[in-house]
């Protein structure tokens, strides 16, 4: 799904086989995946044949694409790209033990990919700016540390 | 409700989503996240006649995907099948799944991609936590409801790390809202409905009728809180098991204990885990509440002593139960 975008195709079934496509599947892996037979998912992408709202649903789910793209060719713009602002604690953490600006903007992403979490005691995690330089610390040795894992 | 009604985060919430906190702040964010599912039902090329198409087209709607963990396994698998979703997924996974105690989370894509899903929800449905997995999705899924995008990061997780803390309250909020999604009214409303009346009100086995035949996903825990509102008497849902008192919880997480400068002998006992009210006994004199000690010759501390799975049912007194604070309760007749 990382390709460079397109031009949305004008059809549904152009939309279809162009995110299959993308997802670099078969005719018959998107079939497996929605529960569709292949033949239906080729008439579909020739524009022969129109999905029922059920398999419309699945195609949608199977792909990792919104209705609204599928159906109507709508894709979401970009949000504003928003600054990297280091925290206070972050910068002074990195250049004591001088970490490079990779590790850096490494251990951000890592925080910053959490939109929301349950727990049993409700969300119980800081904002970067609630960490401290030692949680920073913690955070790198278990990202860069000899018992690094992933 | 009402002091969470009137937290500053709440209310900040409100006036973040534009609109006026002279109201019941909870009430005008339940209403807010109500207006919006109704209308991306109405937009929906897909007909939404179930609470779980409806869960499948909301999520949609945001572009989040939605993944179960049923066994370790999963974790992996998931951070196999999703591996182009953003570099740290799985140490993420890891880290939330298999080394932490997290129920459900919802991850962002990085990099953007314009027609790729956004959001990556993950729930736990492991052991007993299988139980609260519908609730959990629709908890992951109202947050991206209840929370304008901009505020997605991370203004709404200010709570001190490696704390033992309250629940923040926009996590409650967030609650009380998919507990209202979840059981969304005009999809839910008619089934309870039905079987209500065709029952001798609401039982568990209405209850029970009623998850199989409109959210077979949920658990009987949260259609039967899920269901409370259409019992037209007063009704409170309640769970026991062994607890201590809240002052006791409190001093066994002071600094004091833990350096041994104050021992506290305290034990568990039987109380209300959950007392959770419809909104006709918010109005009336039922005055029992989380925490309370079961009385011993209630049917409840009964059943909870039994070795076997029992339903047991009696008519007893409200009076019979004391708080520490104001003694016994007044006296009202209660069918448990």
């Amino acid at each position: 799904m990382g390709a460079p975008l397109r031009p949305t195709p004008p059809t549904l079934g152009g939309r279809i086989a162009e995110c299959r496509d993308r997802a670099g599947w078969t005719q018959k892996t998107l079939a497996e995946k929605a529960g569709l037979s292949v033949t239906f998912i080729s008439e579909i992408e020739n524009n022969r044949r129109t999905p029922g709202a059920d398999a419309l649903l699945h195609l949608a789910e199977a792909l990792g694409v919104s209705l609204d793209y599928l159906v109507k060719g709508i894709a979401e713009s970009a949000p504003e790209p928003r600054p990297l602002v280091i925290p206070a604690a972050l910068a002074q953490a990195a250049e004591e033990h001088g970490w490079s600006l990779g590790e850096v903007s490494d251990l951000m992403k890592f925080r910053k990919m959490v939109v929301a979490r349950r727990t049993r005691a409700g969300s119980t995690e800081a904002s970067d700016d609630g960490l401290s330089k030692d949680d920073w610390l913690q955070l790198h040795s278990r990202f860069f540390g000899p018992d690094a894992n992933g | 409700m009402v002091r969470l009604a009137q937290s500053p985060k709440v209310m900040q919430l409100v006036r973040d989503l534009g609109l006026s906190t002279r109201g019941n702040c909870l009430d005008t964010i339940r209403d807010h996240a109500f207006k919006i599912v109704s209308t991306i039902i109405e937009n929906s090329p897909v007909p939404v006649d179930c609470l779980e198409t409806l869960r499948r087209v909301v999520a949609n709607k945001y572009r989040a995907r939605l993944e179960v963990i049923s066994s370790d396994e999963d974790v992996h698998r998931i951070a196999e099948d999703y591996s182009d979703f953003h570099p740290h997924l799985k140490r993420r996974l890891s880290d939330e799944f298999l080394a932490g105690a997290t129920e459900g989370i919802t991850l962002e894509r990085d990099p953007y991609d314009a027609v790729a899903f956004r959001y990556l929800i993950v729930v736990d449905a492991r052991g007993e936590r299988a139980a609260r997995a519908h609730f959990t999705a629709w908890h992951e899924i109202t947050h991206l409801v209840v929370h304008p995008q901009q505020l997605r990061f991370p203004g709404f997780r200010r709570t001190p790390l490696y704390v033992d803390i309250e629940k923040d309250p926009l996590e409650s909020v967030v609650d009380h809202v998919a507990g209202k999604l979840a059981f969304y009214k005009p999809l839910f409303g008619p089934v309870i409905q039905r079987l209500i009346s065709g029952h001798e009100g609401l039982t568990f086995d209405t209850v029970e009728a009623a998850r199989i035949e409109a959210a077979p996903t949920a658990s009987l825990f949260a259609t039967a809180v899920g269901s409370l509102d259409y019992a037209s008497r007063p009704t409170l849902f309640v769970s026991v098991g062994l607890g201590l008192k809240k002052g006791e919880r409190r001093l066994l997480r002071s600094p004091q204990q833990t350096f041994g400068f104050a021992r506290v002998e305290a034990q568990e006992k039987l109380r209300l885990l959950y007392a959770i009210p419809n909104e006709v006994a918010a109005k009336s004199d039922l005055a029992l509440r989380r925490n309370m000690r079961v009385p011993q010759d209630s049917v409840l501390s009964q059943a909870f002593a039994s070795a076997i799975d029992v339903t047991l049912d009696a008519n007893e007194d409200q009076g019979s139960w004391e708080t520490s604070d104001e003694g016994a309760l007044p006296p009202l007749d209660l069918k448990v």
